[in-house]
């Protein structure tokens, strides 16, 4: 039965070729779209952890509503110590965040104040090596109000290194505050969304010109590889205890629920895309095999003649599209891991696009080069959905086969 | 396997109309007749006389409207498709005017296709079908594909597939209608001599006086009716 069906697929070599072609490039397409597309959303979700300042994060309650510096974490020594003691927690990170407005004699900038510990933040991202002049609060350098600003606030204000601005900024207690700071450092990551608004300066200079004590707006918390975000959460709170309730913790998924979202969705239209691209391709195929079909009626009847069976004669047909299936899907697979393997070795640079940002839902996406991924579960899965359609095109053809009456396909004493 | 201690064919008022369109032609009008075990029988008229109706309706190809059929004692005319198909395979062989190979298998595979759908295992099939092959000349085209046979060797080798899975009947449509006079003559004298040496009965419709000349028994069938019959000796 395998090799006559194999035997008739190649019988018009052509048409055969064709359709193996057409399923197997699109099956290696929708295997590298994948694959691209999981290392896609993993290097977002890095990015989301990075740009959010960890996979957890505690902020005084409904400050990531707000964003206000009123909400802050007071006392957060215990909280750190708490964290650091917990099991799965990788590095505690403290930050004061800020709103805020810098100002020269050229004009004013909103900006986002992070007052950071370079050498914690450097556990998570560095931005050193986007410092193009100047430095990234170098402890070396002996400014007290040490300013790191984003090359468009540079622009907008015509500043240079080493000029004094203004910072605004509300302190914990509601009154507008005003510090002297000193520009050490111009960043430039090479996104214009965050560059024109992006400024870092010490902890400790941020808690003091901001009258700010000891307290932090922001606990980023690294977690192993393993860990889960939610239970170490969970964890927290209950070590935590009535202080819980004047904290928010937040997952990164929590805080950028538009990324998730934004992930969410294109996998959907990833889904719907594979859907079309299948339904197409199935609808191809059925028409080949019913060409094939009833291009050997005469034959077909040949064979219920003999003695095939309706049923064998489905079998037939069925088997011619397995044969056809698997050969196509070897093709994708080998097609697919080719091009999968470069792009995991060599990666795909999205700046091969053009000089365009790359953000999602608020979320800069600073590796431009997106690195494959391979998943053999959803490679076999993905595999075994193809075959799945290419059988289940050959079966109106199949059962249009099992119906011809022998004597009737043969006319063969007509 | 078929057993009777009856006649191996035995048809009663067969009656077959067709339909095309609105108009009922009818084929077959109550045929009434019996075959015996080795008999080496000829079906001739003219065309539209029913001798292809009577042989699909023998080889269950088609169903009748009325009568009946018994093979080997086993009514056959109401089988269902599958049960027909199963019937064709184990008991009757058939010989067709063309196109009776597949295309895609050489000659041997060919031969050997129905011991292949009996399930016979590949080196018994091999150890059946190979002297036949050889018997009817074909030694050296084994391995071809039909399209790479005369049309002469092609029917050879679609009588070998008859009997090689032991058919005790074996029905064939014209088998010399497309082959030249000398080739014709060779193929109805393999036919007959397969039908002396081994016992399997030939029922066959031609046009051909030369095969005609061969048949021992010699059915003429008119307008769907036996219009008579006449036996020979054996030449």
């Amino acid at each position: 039965m395998w090799k006559v069906a194999w035997r008739n697929l190649w019988r018009n070599r052509t048409r055969t070729a064709l359709s193996i072609a057409a399923i197997g490039l699109t099956h290696a397409l929708l295997l590298v779209f994948m694959a691209i597309n999981e290392a896609g959303y993993q290097s977002a979700e890095q990015s989301a952890v990075k740009t959010a300042g960890g996979q957890l994060l505690v902020h005084g309650s409904g400050y990531w509503q707000s964003l206000s510096s009123r909400h802050t974490v007071d006392h957060p020594t215990a909280v750190i110590s708490t964290l650091e003691g917990m099991v799965g927690v990788e590095a505690v990170i403290g930050r004061v965040i800020l709103q805020g407005l810098v100002s020269s004699s050229h004009g004013s900038s909103m900006v986002r104040l992070a007052g950071i510990d370079r050498q914690q933040e450097a556990l998570q991202i560095d931005l050193g090596p986007y410092v193009t002049q100047g430095s990234f609060l170098d402890p070396a350098d002996q400014a007290a109000n040490p300013l790191v600003l984003g090359r468009g606030i540079i622009h907008d204000l015509e500043l240079e290194l080493g000029d004094r601005v203004v910072l605004t900024a509300t302190d914990p207690q509601g009154e507008v505050t005003r510090a002297l700071f000193r520009l050490t450092g111009i960043l430039e990551t090479g996104s214009d969304s965050y560059d024109e608004y992006a400024a870092y300066t010490t902890v400790e200079a941020a808690q003091r010109a901001f009258a700010m004590g000891e307290r932090l707006t922001q606990i980023g918390v690294l977690l192993d590889q393993n860990a889960q975000p939610d239970a170490i959460r969970n964890r927290l709170q209950r070590l935590l205890g009535e202080r819980a309730d004047t904290l928010e913790v937040l997952t990164w998924a929590e805080a950028y629920p538009d990324l998730v979202g934004y992930i969410e969705t294109d996998r959907g239209l990833g889904l719907v895309f594979a859907i079309v691209a299948f339904l197409v391709v199935g609808f191809g195929i059925a028409n080949t095999f019913l060409m094939s079909v009833m291009e050997r009626i005469r034959e077909l009847g040949l064979l219920g003649a003999l003695g095939l069976g309706p049923g064998k004669i489905l079998k037939l047909v069925i088997c011619e599209a397995s044969c056809l299936g698997l050969t196509a899907v070897s093709l994708g697979v080998s097609l697919g891991a080719a091009v999968n393997y470069y792009l995991c070795a060599v990666g795909l640079d999205l700046k091969m696009f053009g000089d365009i940002e790359w953000d999602a839902g608020g979320i800069i996406l600073s590796e431009t080069v997106i690195h494959s991924s391979f998943d053999a579960a959803s490679w076999i899965v993905a595999s075994l959905v193809v075959l799945a359609v290419v059988l289940a095109s050959s079966l109106y053809p199949a059962w249009r086969a099992r119906r011809l009456e022998p004597a009737q396909a043969m006319r063969c004493f007509q | 396997m078929i057993d009777s201690n009856g006649h191996l064919i035995e048809i009663k008022n067969l009656t077959r109309t067709y339909r095309q369109g609105i108009v009922e032609v009818p084929a077959l009008k109550g045929v009434d007749l019996t075959i015996d075990r080795g008999e080496f029988t000829a079906l001739y008229g003219p065309s539209g006389s029913g001798k292809t109706t009577l042989l699909n309706l023998i080889g269950c190809l088609d169903r009748p409207d009325q009568g009946s059929i018994a093979i080997g004692g086993r009514r056959v005319e109401q089988l269902s498709r599958s049960a027909a198909a199963t019937f064709r395979l184990n008991h009757i062989g058939f010989v067709f005017q063309a196109y009776n190979l597949i295309p895609v298998l050489t000659a041997c595979e060919n031969a050997e296709f129905i011991l292949l759908l009996q399930g016979v295992p590949r080196q018994q099939r091999r150890a059946v079908v190979h002297p036949l092959l050889e018997r009817v000349g074909l030694a050296g085209e084994m391995n071809r594909k039909p399209h790479e046979l005369s049309g002469g060797q092609q029917q050879r080798v679609a009588v070998v597939r008859a009997i090689a899975s032991n058919s005790r009947i074996v029905l064939a449509d014209e088998p010399t209608a497309n082959l030249d006079a000398e080739t014709a003559r060779e193929l109805i004298r393999l036919m007959l001599e397969l039908n002396e040496e081994q016992g399997v009965t030939f029922l066959f419709s031609t046009h051909d006086p030369t095969v005609l000349a061969h048949a021992h028994r010699l059915i003429e069938i008119r307008s769907g009716r036996i219009n008579g019959e006449r036996s020979r000796l054996t030449s």
